[in-house]
């Protein structure tokens, strides 16, 4: 794949305070890269830098020009930039006083998209984010996703190559995550290459290709946060209680599978210790299920965000 | 201009959306210039009220009283100073009136009316004082009237009997002149003389005769001695009568040269007479030259009387009293108070309101969570700028339109100028829009900009003339504020609405809002590349707290 983004050395400090520094990334063409990080470890500083909003301190990011097809320092052509880049922030930048299709129409004439392809543009969008029935009405009266989709169609309505996207679920609930995630997938089907900040990590790793990790100012790429992967699966737990809580009948059943590498009562809780919980959950469920336990508690114990960027702080 | 249409429409549909905003933005001005039409469609002075006070009133003060009560004042009489000044201050009258005790006209009494006003109600005070006084002035210049009559009357007395005097000042002026001739001539002197001479010359004569006469006597006792013929008793008897005649002769001239003697034949006393009459003479002569110039003195002295009450050529009381007649005409056809008002009421709405407006607007954009999107479109910063200048003229001037149809519709208020009153406005609006921009992109939170909106032109209103007149105010600041673009705009304003001023007239007074534009323009510009940069700031803060 060719690359679409390259980092070279970029580092950038306010007040003398560095938020990041020697930045060698790659983002090839029509990928999803992720870049999970903690609150306030530099994510969306480094998306902000990427559009041109910030100047680095030291280094160049170059973006694939498809005009001139030739790698172009992204702050020596802002035009190009502003049209190469969609970006839906954090929260979305809408107004709130419009409706869905005034913003829409609204960003669409700053980025000078002729009324016809605007038009055409806002329909298909419409329908790629599922706001066509909503598309009256006023953003203030959207819920959370439904904004955070339109936020996202914003950043689309001028058919940019590149799509960034400063954490999308952020504030979501479960089941708006997984829409804002199918977005995605079908704005990436579309030849969209799409840069991901976010700091769940289940997020990064259900969609994004490759992943990124920023961390007290700096980058683990995206070859060494793979190795650390598989390293941190290993501490996966599910937290099961059940009634009447015959845990060693379950537990045998249990022990025969090869997902569970550890079974362990604590108290009134059966802790499963596993590299991949999300599959196992099933087989758990089931168990209790043929041993007639009534499950009352069930927790998905994944290694935090907190620890694995610990791992990652042990590993540098 | 498509994007500016659309940055436009979307600013307004922002602010109409809001049904609080939008109210303000359609009923404000029509709520604003219809309470100012009812309030000021007029030219009355509705309910003065004014307190008065006196220890004993005369009918002066009640003269004066019943003119104020005729004059649609509300009079009310306190029993004291103090309670007429304290009812001042309770705000229950506007002014007192203190008459002196018994008002009288006299020479003695020096007649003190004292007026007490409340200077803190600076808008109303000079018009209590105006009002009053010249009602007050009718009273004094009647009773002044009175008295230069009287005065008037009493110079015509004397103007009459400076006249009656002059005739027989005059004639004893001519009779003591020829009096002064009379005794001045050497007639009276050589009379005296003569009369001196013949005085003596008699008394020689007489001296001569009686020597003749006595030696005759002597000669003809000799003769009748040799007289033989005669006899002596004869000759006795003749020697009797000559010695009788001798006798007689020597007694009249002992008589005629006895000083003593001076009844009968007193020639030298009539001498002496003579010299004392001459002596006389001189001090009647004197004395006729003294009367004659007191009579010269008291001559001039009406001559002098008479200049002066010549020289008093106006002799009507009216005139005296009131030399010249003031007459204040309007240099425009007398309205209502709301036409003199409207250019400064008009141009203290578009004021505040293209200060706040174009400052909410601001704001709304600035905190709107859509900016950040606005600065990563290739949209240059002059178009944004543009847009919420266009917006904010857009607005302005829909709220004009509903002032100026509301002030023409239910005040009958007429705009004889137009297409300049527009211009004026044009550039009153720009110039506080591009302020009120300038106000919000330097203030970070709505509260604080709008606190500096209204505090900014809270200072352009009190340094105008709408509270009380610039020139008024301490010199510097005085001078300050003839630049204040307000006071520039509403003066031009006032001159094209009242007097119908051109605006090629007015464009030099107008120059230094077109500076300010332009300078505002630039730094709005600046300001503006400079939060793009700072948004990103303030974004990544903002994200960074919702984490």
């Amino acid at each position: 794949m060719e690359t679409a983004i390259k980092f070279i050395d970029i580092k950038k400090a306010f007040n003398k305070k560095v938020i990041f520094e020697n930045v060698n990334l790659e983002v090839k063409r029509k990928e999803i890269f992720g870049i999970i990080g903690m609150s306030g470890s530099g994510k969306t500083t480094l998306l902000n830098t990427l559009i041109g909003f910030y100047t680095p301190d030291a280094g160049d990011i170059l973006f694939y020009s498809k005009i001139n097809h030739e790698y172009k320092s992204v702050f020596n052509s802002l035009p190009e930039v502003r049209r190469t880049f969609g970006f839906a922030t954090q929260v979305p930048s809408l107004y709130p006083k419009l409706t869905v299709k005034e913003n829409l129409a609204y960003f669409s004439t700053l980025h000078r998209i002729p009324k016809q392809i605007t038009e055409n543009n806002i329909s298909v969008l419409l329908d790629i984010t599922e706001l066509s029935s909503e598309k009256n009405k006023l953003v203030q009266n959207l819920s959370e996703g439904m904004k955070k989709r339109l936020s996202i169609a914003c950043a689309l309505i001028h058919n940019p190559s590149i799509l960034l996207l400063d954490e999308p679920t952020a504030d979501l609930d479960p089941l708006l995550r997984k829409e804002i995630w199918r977005l995605v997938e079908r704005v990436h089907r579309s030849g969209t290459t799409i840069i991901m900040a976010s700091h769940f990590l289940d997020e990064i790793e259900a969609i994004c290709h490759r992943v990124a990790v920023i961390h007290n100012g700096r980058i683990i790429p995206p070859s060494q946060v793979s190795k650390l992967k598989s390293s941190l699966k290993q501490d996966q737990e599910i937290l099961l209680r059940s009634e009447p809580g015959n845990y060693h009948k379950l537990a045998k059943l249990l022990a025969k599978s090869k997902r569970v590498k550890k079974l362990v009562i604590k108290g009134r809780h059966l802790s499963i210790k596993t590299d991949n919980s999300e599959r196992l959950l099933s087989t758990v469920i089931s168990a209790a299920k043929s041993t007639k336990e009534k499950i009352t508690e069930l927790k998905l114990l994944k290694s935090s965000l907190e620890s694995v960027f610990e791992q990652i702080h042990k590993l540098k | 201009m498509k994007t500016i249409f659309a940055i436009i429409k979307k600013n307004v549909l922002t602010l109409l959306r809001s049904k609080f905003s939008s109210l303000i933005i359609i009923f404000g001005p029509f709520l604003l210039i219809f309470l100012a039409g009812t309030a000021f469609d007029t030219m009355e002075k509705y309910s003065l009220k004014v307190g008065v006070f006196s220890e004993s009133y005369s009918d002066i003060s009640n003269s004066m009283i019943e003119k104020l009560k005729q004059s649609n004042f509300a009079v009310e009489k306190f029993k004291s100073k103090e309670d007429c000044i304290n009812a001042i201050k309770r705000e229950q009258i506007h002014a007192c009136i203190v008459f002196p005790p018994n008002l009288q006209i006299s020479q003695e009494k020096e007649n003190e009316i004292t007026f007490y006003v409340d200077y803190s109600k600076l808008n109303l005070v000079w018009s209590v004082i105006d009002t009053i006084s010249t009602k007050v002035t009718e009273k004094r210049e009647e009773l002044s009237t009175t008295l230069t009559e009287q005065l008037l009357k009493s110079l015509e007395s004397i103007r009459q009997a400076s006249t009656a005097i002059e005739k027989p000042s005059q004639a004893t002026e001519t009779y003591s002149t020829q009096a002064m001739t009379m005794l001045g001539d050497d007639i009276v002197y050589a009379k005296l003389s003569t009369l001196e001479s013949i005085a003596k010359s008699i008394k020689n004569i007489v001296s001569e005769k009686l020597n003749t006469i006595t030696s005759s006597a002597q000669s003809i006792k000799s003769d009748i001695k040799d007289q033989a013929n005669m006899s002596d008793e004869t000759k006795s008897e003749i020697y009797d009568e000559l010695d009788d005649i001798t006798e007689s002769a020597t007694a009249i001239r002992e008589r005629i040269e006895d000083p003593e003697n001076k009844q009968t034949y007193d020639i030298p006393g009539l001498l002496n007479k003579l010299s004392e009459l001459e002596s006389d003479i001189n001090q009647v002569k004197s004395l006729l030259q003294a009367q004659s110039s007191n009579i010269e003195s008291v001559k001039s002295n009406l001559d002098k009387i008479k200049k002066a009450l010549n020289e008093v050529t106006i002799t009507k009381a009216t005139t005296i009293i009131t030399p010249f007649k003031t007459k204040i005409n309007p240099i425009i056809p007398e309205r209502t108070y709301l036409t003199y008002l409207f250019p400064s009421l008009v141009i203290l709405v578009v004021m505040f309101i293209s200060l706040l407006l174009s400052t909410t607007l601001v704001m709304i954009e600035k905190h709107s969570p859509a900016f950040f999107r606005n600065f990563i479109t290739p949209t240059p910063s002059i178009i944004f700028l543009l847009g919420t200048y266009l917006t904010n003229i857009l607005l302005v001037f829909v709220q004009i339109a509903i002032i100026l149809s509301v002030a023409a519709l239910l005040f009958k208020a007429s705009f004889p100028t137009v297409l300049p009153s527009i211009l004026i406005l044009f550039f009153t609006t720009t110039t506080f829009t591009f302020i009120g921009m300038l106000i919000g992109y330097l203030f970070k939170s709505e509260e604080t900009a709008t606190l500096a909106t209204i505090s900014l032109g809270s200072a352009f209103l009190f340094l105008s003339n709408a509270i009380i007149p610039i020139e008024s105010l301490p010199s510097i600041l005085s001078k300050f504020s003839f630049y204040n673009p307000f006071v520039i705009a509403e003066s031009a304003l006032r001159q094209t609405i009242l007097f119908g001023m051109s605006i090629k007239t007015l464009m030099h007074d107008m120059i230094p809002l077109f500076v300010y534009m332009a300078i505002l323009f630039a730094i709005l510009l600046l300001l503006h590349t400079i939060a793009r940069k700072k948004i990103s700031i303030k974004h990544l803060i903002h994200g960074l707290r919702h984490k």
